[in-house]
């Protein structure tokens, strides 16, 4: 059983008279265990598929499934982990008042939470900001509490909105290394970027999206051919199906 | 699992639907039956620190006083003695913050004057809504009216009435019932100057001239009459029996002529000249 | 249940300490020092008047609540995808419209009970060298029953406003229809009253039938306003508020059930 399965999913936006066709029939899996780069350009649809993975929208057709789980029918969210393109928080709260929620809304107990937290915490070098209110927060640390969100309950599957986006070196560098750690334990991660070099280095499989529609899914050595990069790859994809659309 | 949740709060929307209307028609009910529900909420701030607070608002709060206090007097079949204080107080109120407003003082003359008692108030109130409008002859009348009518203030009245009728495109109605007032109340003379000037009017109708004219010869006839009475009784200490006597004693070559009558009418226990019977 | 009471913990934790919130309690406690002033300006019944403003008061800075701080929360929350955090966890929308009702709703009954002790304690003193003239019948159980009711009565306003929040897709539309429904609730009922009793309308029985509907649609919020039973100490009919109380929240309950079908409709784009 797939951790993740798209199966023909199709979504059309209404904007007033004008419709906007965001996903066509896509269909994708993503195994278990593996660490699953999703990439296209802005507007491929990327960020409708993971709303509809998510169950924040719905699909106009096709099922989406977490293993096994029918999102929109069944439960599904107490197995993932997930971190938003921007998180946005309650300003308010403190950091750890932030993770505390997220553990009980996760059904976490008590005890555990506070365990997590510490490990967590200190994984993204946020230790010392625990106690800070999160409108005190720069922007690679409210990225990197996202993801101690997502990180908190010990899920089996994670789902990342353009994790790197906005980050320095350094917290590019930590994220790939918690990416990497959740590899090592056998999590799936499911991430989609921009950011071609990370997206090389980390995954086993890639995926990429335009104009809705599924180009390529396979090990990223499969479309580089010998000597070119990945961008190489990527761009001559993308111009290929562009031209074929226009022909 | 989704379709029984839907069901479920679809159950409880009905559920809650029917205690919402059970419960509205009951509060609905009591309301108008504890006479709760028309109960004038009229603070008793004085007029003039609710224009501060009112601020820009100050016409917008006029007007909903004015609504306020018409709903509690259409909603009431009896009103006591303290409710008509605060309808009173109400129409005060809206008048301070908006004087100009004609709803105001037409709901004051229907209601307050007619339903509530208080013809002094209304006429009070009336006062400031003409002082502000002094195109609209409807508040003088209203107020001569009352003063008329409910107070019996002839003198008043007629002064009134003469004031107002001065104004464009009041009917000559009001000159002559002012004209007619002030012998009741001992302005003869200040009618007849006033109906006098009335007359220079260019845009004056023939109708309406020959009405003036009509009722200043009554006037002027009474006040012969009225000069020669109050002479006869300095000299002898009583008012003459009739006004034929005021002849007879050389008082007067002739009696003067009434337009409206063959004679003019005269009491002699109060010497009371008129030139009509009523009254 | 624990997650709607979770929702409703965060939401009160994050509005608590929301600067606005200062905002409007210091502007309630210097209203109340106006009290002591305003209070002074009349000569007669004391009492009345000191009640009357601060349980106004007490009325404005919830109203201030809900429209400024509880529809522009909630709508953050849609539009800046702080739910997504939220909802990607276990935890249903349901849950989350009945947890982020609970919350807000904790705030006003702090803010009521807060501004409303402020505003006895402002009574007290306007009234306190003037003993004589406070009503003869005035008595603190009116006075917070006054104050319960007007609370029910703000929470019935917050319960429409989440209802339009959920229903729009803009906070400023959202705030419009829910100013628009206080102002509606607040006057259907002496609306109706003249149009019924008045004979200019009686021949209009369409202006009578859109009132009469408005009637049913919009709470009566009058029905809540016992500020002036409560100045001047009169009797309350118990059979009454029993019935205004049940209305008040099976309104509540209609509003937010109607909230939640909406909600789980909605795509969260």
């Amino acid at each position: 059983m797939a951790a993740i399965d798209f199966d023909d999913i199709s979504k059309t936006f209404r904007h007033g008279i004008r419709r906007q066709r965001a996903l066509k029939g896509m269909s994708l899996a993503i195994h278990r265990g593996e660490i699953f780069g999703f990439l296209g350009p802005n507007g491929a649809g990327k960020s409708t598929a993971i709303k509809i993975l998510l169950n924040f929208i719905r699909p106009d057709s096709g099922t989406v499934r977490v293993e096994g789980l029918v999102v929109g029918r069944d439960r599904f969210q107490h197995r993932i982990g997930y971190l938003p393109e921007t998180p946005c928080f309650y300003e308010n709260l403190s950091g750890l008042e932030t993770l505390w929620f997220a553990g009980k809304a996760s059904g976490m107990d008590g005890q555990g939470i506070k365990e997590n937290t510490h490990q967590v915490l200190s994984r993204l070098d946020l230790k010392t900001a625990g106690a800070w209110p999160v409108r005190t927060y720069s922007k690679g640390m409210k990225q990197r509490l996202g993801l101690a969100m997502a990180l908190i309950h010990d899920p089996q599957i994670y789902i990342l909105d353009e994790p790197m986006s906005g980050l320095d070196p350094l917290g590019r560098r930590l994220i790939t290394d918690v990416i990497l750690d959740l590899r090592k334990q056998g999590k799936t991660v499911f991430f989609s970027s921009h950011i071609l070099s990370d997206v090389e280095r980390l995954c086993d499989r890639i995926g990429i999206l335009d104009k809705g529609e599924l180009l390529f899914s396979g090990a990223a050595s499969e479309i580089v051919q010998d000597g070119s990069s990945l961008e190489d790859a990527f761009v001559r994809l993308i111009e290929e199906h562009e031209k074929a659309k226009s022909a | 699992m989704k379709h029984k949740g839907t069901v479920l709060l679809l159950f409880s929307l009905g559920m809650l639907l029917l205690s919402f209307s059970t419960s509205h028609l009951a509060v609905k009910e009591r309301r108008e039956n504890l006479g709760i529900s028309y109960s004038l909420d009229i603070d008793s701030f004085s007029a003039g620190l609710m224009k501060v607070f009112a601020g820009e608002f100050k016409g917008l709060l006029a007007d909903y006083l004015v609504l306020e206090a018409g709903a509690f007097i259409g909603g009431n079949e009896y009103l006591s003695e303290e409710q008509w204080e605060k309808v009173a107080l109400a129409f005060e109120q809206s008048l301070r913050l908006d004087p100009y407003f004609q709803q105001t003082y037409l709901q004051v003359q229907g209601d307050l004057t007619w339903w509530g008692e208080m013809p002094e108030k209304a006429i009070s109130l009336l006062d400031i809504s003409r002082k502000h409008r002094p195109w609209d002859w409807y508040p003088g009348y209203y107020m001569g009216f009352d003063h008329y009518y409910f107070l019996k203030d002839y003198a008043r009245a007629s002064e009134v009435f003469l004031d107002t009728a001065k104004i464009k495109g009041a009917p000559v109605l009001l000159a002559v019932l002012g004209g007619r007032l002030a012998v009741k109340g001992g302005r003869t003379e200040a009618a007849i100057v006033l109906l006098e000037s009335m007359l220079g009017d260019p845009e004056l109708q023939e109708a309406d001239k020959k009405e003036i004219k009509e009722r200043m010869v009554a006037l002027q006839g009474v006040l012969v009459l009225e000069n020669a009475v109050k002479k006869y009784k300095d000299h002898r200490g009583a008012y003459p029996p009739s006004l034929e006597t005021l002849v007879d004693e050389g008082l007067l070559h002739q009696l003067p002529e009434n337009p409206y009558a063959d004679h003019f009418f005269f009491n002699h226990e109060d010497g009371h000249v008129s030139f009509d019977e009523v009254g | 249940m624990h997650k709607i009471l979770l929702i409703a913990w965060v939401t009160f934790k994050d509005s608590i300490r929301n600067k606005a919130l200062y905002g409007i309690f210091f502007f309630g406690l210097v209203l109340f020092a106006a009290n002591i002033i305003i209070t002074a300006m009349f000569s007669w019944e004391l009492g009345k008047v000191a009640v009357d403003v601060g349980l106004s008061v007490v009325s404005f800075a919830g109203l201030v609540i809900i429209f400024f701080l509880s529809i522009n929360l909630v709508s953050n929350d849609l539009d800046r995808k702080t739910i997504y955090l939220i909802l990607s966890r276990p935890v249903g929308k349901l849950q989350y419209i009945l947890g982020k009702y609970t919350g807000l709703g904790l705030i006003l009954l702090l803010s009521s009970s807060v501004l409303g002790a402020c505003a006895a304690l402002s009574v007290e003193m306007a009234t306190h060298n003037v003993k004589g003239y406070v009503p003869m019948h005035f008595s603190w159980p009116t006075f917070f029953l006054g104050l319960t009711f007007l609370t029910l009565s703000l929470l019935v306003v917050l319960a429409i406003a989440l209802l339009w929040v959920t229903v729009t897709t803009h906070p400023f539309t959202a705030l419009l229809l829910s100013l628009f429904s206080y102002f509606i609730g607040q006057n259907v009922e002496t609306v109706k009253s003249i149009i019924i009793t008045s004979q200019m309308y009686a021949e209009n029985p369409m202006l009578t039938r859109v009132v009469e509907y408005a009637s049913w649609i919009f709470p009566n919020l009058a029905a809540f306003d016992l500020k002036t039973t409560a100045a001047y100490g009169l009797s309350v009919d118990a059979g009454y508020l029993m019935w205004v109380a049940a209305y008040g929240f099976s309104y509540i309950g209609v509003c937010l059930v109607m909230s939640i079908l909406i909600f789980q409709r909605r795509q969260l784009a």
